[in-house]
C-alpha cells in the first residue's frame, strides 16, 4: 500500500480475540498527522479494545491478524513472537481514578512517568511550561484526590504529553467526567494538540460529540468498523444500519414519540 | 404537588445543602442539574427521609395516597408513599438471583395481589416499558444495559406512581440507548401523567425533558427557573459556564436561538 508524507497511523486488517471468541474483526484505520479521528460506537464495540491493541497491549485481547505501521515503526501482530510497543502515543484514560495510584503523591507518580519516557525523573522547564500552561499548580506534597478531578484530569494530559507523542488517545473523555470538567479538559487538549500539531484519537460513544471535534469518524459495531469517512457526510448520509441509528438519535432535540419501537432490537 | 420550602442539611458541621426550595406540579417535569459534589443526590435522598435535614415544610400531595406534610424535619418512616425511585445503575438496582419478572412484581406485593393480577400487572408494566414478554423469564445477568434499565422503569411503574424520582438515569448507557429509553419515559409521562423528579448532568436531556430547571451549585441554589427561560438565557455566569460546557460536549446544539424551539416542535 502506498504511504505518503501525512500518514501517520495506518492500522491494516486487525483482528483480536480473547480465547476463542473474537472481538475485533478485520479493522482497519488511518490517521494522518495532526488531524482528530473519532471511533465511535456503542457499548461493545471493540472501541477499547481497538485501543489498547494500537497501544500494544495484548491482554485480556491478543490480536491474531493484521499490521500496523505508526510513524515509520512496523508492527506485525500476526506473528508469534512479544509484540512490540509503538513509541509516540499520549493516553489519556477516561476518569482519573484509572490514571493515579491514589496512595502515591502526585510528585511520585510525576516523576515515574518522566522516569519512563524521557529516563529522567523531575521537571524540566519544558515540562514546567506545559504544567503552567494547564494551569496546574506545584505538586508540594499532595495526593490526587487533594486536587479536583478536572485538575487530576488535566494533570495526567500533562503526563500523556509529557513524552511529545505524536498521537493523542482520549478514552471516552466525557462519560465518566462532569460535563464542566469534561470540556474543560476537552478543550485544553484540543488547544495544546493544534499547538503541538499532535493528532488526536477520541473514541467515543457520541457522535455529536465526534462531530463537534473531529474531522474523520470510524463507526464500529460488534467488532467491526462498518463505516468510515468525513463526520459532516457521515452525518449527512450514513450508509450502515448502524451508522443511520446512530445519526437518528444523535440529538437531544430529536427525542419522538411515536417510531423508536422498531430500533429497540437493536439494544 | 411535591413542595420544598427551606431545606438544609450538614453534615458533621459542615452545610451540604442551604436554602433549598421548589416545587413541582403533577405531570410536570423538574430537572435538577450542577457539577459533582454539589449535593443532586443528597437532596433526592433528603425529600425522601433518607437523610437527615430540616426544612421549614415539605408537602407531597398524591391523588392516590394520602397527603404528607412535614415541618422542621422528617418524622416516622422514610419514603414518600406514592411515589417510586429509578436508580442510575440497574444491575446494582436489580436483585441478581430473581428474574426480572419477580423484581417487577415485587414492587407490588405488599398489595397482596393473586397470582393472575400479579401476572397481567407485570405483563402491562413490561408493555410500558417496551420489553417484550419473555423478558420475565431473564436474570438481570442475563440482558443488556438498556434493558435491564427499563425493567428498573416498569418496577416503578407496576406501582402506579404519581412521582417518579430518578438519580442519573441514562448516565450508564450508551448514546443511542440512552436517547430511546427518553422516549419510553417521555412517552409513559405522557399516558400516566406522572411528575419525574430527575437528577441528570446532562443539560441536553434536561433542554429536551424539563419543565423547570434547578441548577445546584455547593449545595445553594444557583438558578431555579422554567427551562425555556433557562436555556434561553442564563441567569448567572456560573448557569453560562453550564450550558457553554454542555454546547462544547455536542449535547446542546451551537446557536442558542432556535434550540428550544425546535425541541417543542419535536416533543
Amino acid at each position: 500500500m502506498p504511504s505518503d508524507e501525512t500518514e501517520l497511523l495506518r492500522l491494516e486488517n486487525l483482528s483480536a480475540r480473547i480465547g476463542r471468541q473474537v472481538l475485533l474483526n478485520d479493522v482497519s484505520l488511518r490517521v494522518s498527522r495532526g488531524e482528530c479521528l473519532a471511533v465511535v460506537g456503542g457499548s461493545g464495540a471493540g472501541k477499547s479494545t481497538l485501543l489498547r491493541c494500537l497501544m500494544g497491549l495484548t491482554r485480556p485481547a491478543k490480536p491474531f491478524e493484521g499490521r500496523l505501521c505508526f510513524n515509520g515503526q512496523n508492527i506485525d501482530f500476526a506473528g508469534s513472537g512479544r509484540i512490540k510497543r509503538p513509541h509516540g502515543i499520549g493516553y489519556v484514560p477516561q476518569n482519573p481514578n484509572h490514571g493515579f495510584d491514589p496512595l502515591k503523591r502526585l510528585d511520585w507518580q510525576w516523576r515515574q512517568a518522566a522516569r519512563v519516557v524521557t529516563g529522567r525523573a523531575g521537571i524540566s522547564e519544558t515540562q514546567a511550561r506545559l504544567l503552567e500552561e494547564l494551569g496546574l499548580k506545584p505538586f508540594e506534597r499532595h495526593f490526587p484526590h487533594e486536587w479536583s478531578r478536572g485538575m487530576q484530569q488535566r494533570l495526567l494530559l500533562a503526563m500523556a504529553l509529557m513524552g511529545e507523542p505524536h498521537l493523542l488517545v482520549l478514552d471516552e473523555p466525557t462519560s465518566a467526567l462532569d460535563p464542566l470538567i469534561a470540556a474543560q479538559v476537552l478543550r485544553a487538549v484540543m488547544r495544546h494538540a493544534e499547538k503541538l500539531g499532535v493528532a488526536v484519537l477520541i473514541v467515543t460513544h457520541d457522535l455529536s460529540l465526534a462531530a463537534r471535534y473531529a474531522n474523520r469518524a470510524v463507526i464500529m459495531n460488534a467488532g467491526r468498523a462498518v463505516e468510515s469517512g468525513e463526520t459532516a457526510t457521515l452525518l449527512k448520509d450514513p450508509q450502515s444500519d448502524y451508522g443511520r441509528l446512530l445519526v437518528k438519535h444523535r440529538d437531544w432535540m430529536a427525542l419522538e414519540g411515536a417510531h423508536t419501537s422498531r430500533s429497540i432490537a437493536a439494544e | 404537588m411535591l413542595l420544598v420550602d427551606n431545606l438544609e442539611m450538614a453534615i458533621g458541621g459542615k452545610p451540604i445543602l442551604d436554602d433549598v426550595s421548589f416545587a413541582v406540579e403533577q405531570g410536570q417535569t423538574l430537572c435538577i442539574a450542577g457539577e459533582s459534589g454539589s449535593g443532586k443526590s443528597s437532596l433526592l435522598k433528603a425529600i425522601n427521609g433518607l437523610m437527615p435535614a430540616r426544612f421549614d415544610r415539605l408537602c407531597f400531595r398524591p391523588q392516590t395516597h394520602r397527603e404528607i406534610t412535614h415541618e422542621g424535619q422528617w418524622h416516622g418512616k422514610p419514603g414518600l408513599r406514592g411515589s417510586r425511585w429509578v436508580m442510575q445503575d440497574p444491575i446494582a438496582a436489580l436483585n441478581p438471583k430473581l428474574t426480572l419478572g419477580r423484581s417487577i412484581g415485587e414492587s407490588i406485593y405488599s398489595k397482596k395481589p393473586n397470582a393472575a393480577d400479579l401476572a397481567s400487572a407485570t405483563a402491562t408494566a413490561l408493555a410500558d416499558v417496551e420489553l417484550p414478554p419473555a423478558m420475565a423469564e431473564r436474570k438481570p445477568s442475563e440482558v443488556s444495559l438498556g434493558q435491564a434499565q427499563r425493567a428498573c422503569l416498569a418496577r416503578a411503574l407496576i406501582a402506579r406512581p404519581t412521582l417518579i424520582f430518578f438519580d442519573e438515569p441514562l448516565s450508564a448507557l450508551d448514546a443511542i440507548v440512552q436517547k430511546q429509553i427518553a422516549a419510553t419515559m417521555k412517552r409513559i409521562q405522557e399516558r400516566y401523567r406522572i411528575t419525574f423528579v430527575i437528577v441528570t448532568h446532562d443539560l441536553g436531556f434536561a433542554a429536551a425533558f424539563a419543565d423547570q430547571m434547578l441548577v445546584l451549585r455547593n449545595g445553594k441554589v444557583e438558578a431555579y427557573q422554567p427551562a425555556q427561560s433557562f436555556f434561553e438565557a442564563q441567569a448567572s455566569r456560573y448557569c453560562v459556564d453550564l450550558v457553554d460546557a454542555a454546547r462544547d460536549l455536542g449535547s446542546l446544539p451551537q446557536a442558542a436561538e432556535g434550540a428550544r424551539n425546535q425541541a417543542e416542535v419535536s416533543l
